[in-house]
């Protein structure tokens, strides 16, 4: 109990600094205007910002399909997915990677179009004089920190946790476990609808850039790929790692956060939520830095939950007898100790 | 679906739905908020 009200104490403590650290960068961007007196409304910034933009905004609409196929196809290659990529998982991960691009990604489209219109009416375009570095500065805060709270409550708060234990049940990472999702928890991203807002507001060309660049971070932290590696072999990499590793999601860090353990030094899912920006976990105090990789990913108490059941619960319910998602199960289940029989073999 | 169920999915979408509008109340009030102030100090 004593340990549940510290918990709820942190979220709290850790939710009002949230506030200010939203509102940063609009006050350092009017602040320095007010220092320069400029007043950029009067004269808003040209649309683009030249051929670099023009290349992210390519590779958001195309390069990223194509960079994410072919990773995942190196990755099955090589055989990195281990021994326990069976049928099920295998239906699962290519189900939650193609419904969101053919059905939930256009209805939040449509919500969106038809939403903003109508609840802020005249609005549109209203911030388009926020310089594009200021605006993605202001994206950045805005989308990342709001997944940060919206990953990080999945974890902390029991009744939210099945919505997000699909992400979790995987005994490997890969590509593939990047968009692992049930459609209640990817529908109702939060930090999608404000970024759309946002958008709506004026802010869509760093909105695009953005997304490219968070997306290519998301993707490679959860690849089987560990890229950051030579990182820690180096000594001379060491200070580019030491500042790495506190801003970005990194193989080493977000992995952890996907161990089937937070007590064997390495594994830590009660901590390192953060999705593109790691900063947040260094600033809220749930961050753990090893520079190394856990032995097992996944929960130990999963039980290979049928794939309908862990993209569509609660509307469908596992028969997986014990299980979070079976129609008695608990919201969260106990730790298992791991065994023999239970332990995934990393293909690392 | 029982109503249990539902009790979850309609507490899960008042959290998301105030993870929505606690940052955008914030980023856009406070880019009003000191647009206004600024053109008002330096009239």
């Amino acid at each position: 109990m004593k340990m549940e009200l510290e918990a709820r104490d942190r979220l709290v403590r850790n939710g009002l600094l949230s506030l200010l650290i939203y509102v940063l960068p609009v006050l350092a961007m009017f602040a320095l205007w007010s220092v320069t007196g400029q007043k950029p409304w009067l004269s808003p910034p040209e649309g683009s910002t030249g051929a670099w933009y023009e290349a992210l905004k390519s590779m958001g609409a195309n390069g990223l399909t194509v960079f994410t196929l072919g990773l995942g196809l190196v990755e099955l290659t090589l055989g990195m997915y281990g021994k326990r990529f069976d049928r099920n998982e295998k239906t699962l991960d290519l189900v939650c990677y193609i419904i969101p691009k053919l059905l939930i990604r256009p209805l939040i489209a449509w919500v969106s179009l038809r939403s903003w219109p109508a609840l802020f009416p005249g609005l549109q375009g209203n911030f388009s004089f926020v310089p594009f570095w200021w605006g993605f500065l202001i994206l950045c805060v805005a989308d990342d920190l709001t997944q940060y709270w919206y990953h990080r409550l999945h974890h902390e708060i029991p009744f939210l946790w099945r919505f997000h234990r699909t992400h979790h049940s995987a005994p490997y990472m890969g590509v593939s476990v990047t968009f692992r999702q049930n459609v209640f928890y990817y529908f109702f991203f939060s930090q999608t609808y404000v970024t759309s807002i946002l958008v709506y507001f004026g802010l869509g060309a760093p909105a695009i850039v953005l997304q490219t660049i968070k997306s290519l971070i998301i993707i490679l932290a959860h690849s089987s790929l560990p890229w950051d590696r030579p990182l820690y072999r180096h000594a001379v990499l060491h200070p580019l790692a030491w500042i790495l590793e506190r801003t970005i999601s990194t193989p080493a860090t977000h992995y952890a956060h996907h161990s089937d353990s937070s007590t064997d030094g390495v594994g830590y899912y009660k901590g390192n939520f953060g999705n593109m920006l790691f900063l947040w976990d260094v600033i809220f105090g749930t961050a753990l830095i090893t520079r190394k990789y856990p032995a097992r990913f996944g929960i130990t108490h999963y039980r290979n939950d049928p794939w309908q059941a862990q993209l569509l619960w609660p509307f469908v319910k596992s028969r997986v007898e014990g299980s979070e998602l079976s129609a008695d199960g608990p919201a969260v289940a106990e730790d298992l100790p791991v065994t023999e029989d239970l332990a995934n073999v990393p293909s690392r | 679906m029982t109503k249990l169920d539902w009790a979850v999915v309609v507490k899960k979408i008042a959290v998301g739905l105030a993870l929505t509008v606690i940052p955008v109340t914030l980023i856009v009030g406070s880019l009003v908020l000191a647009r206004t102030l600024l053109e008002g100090g330096t009239k």
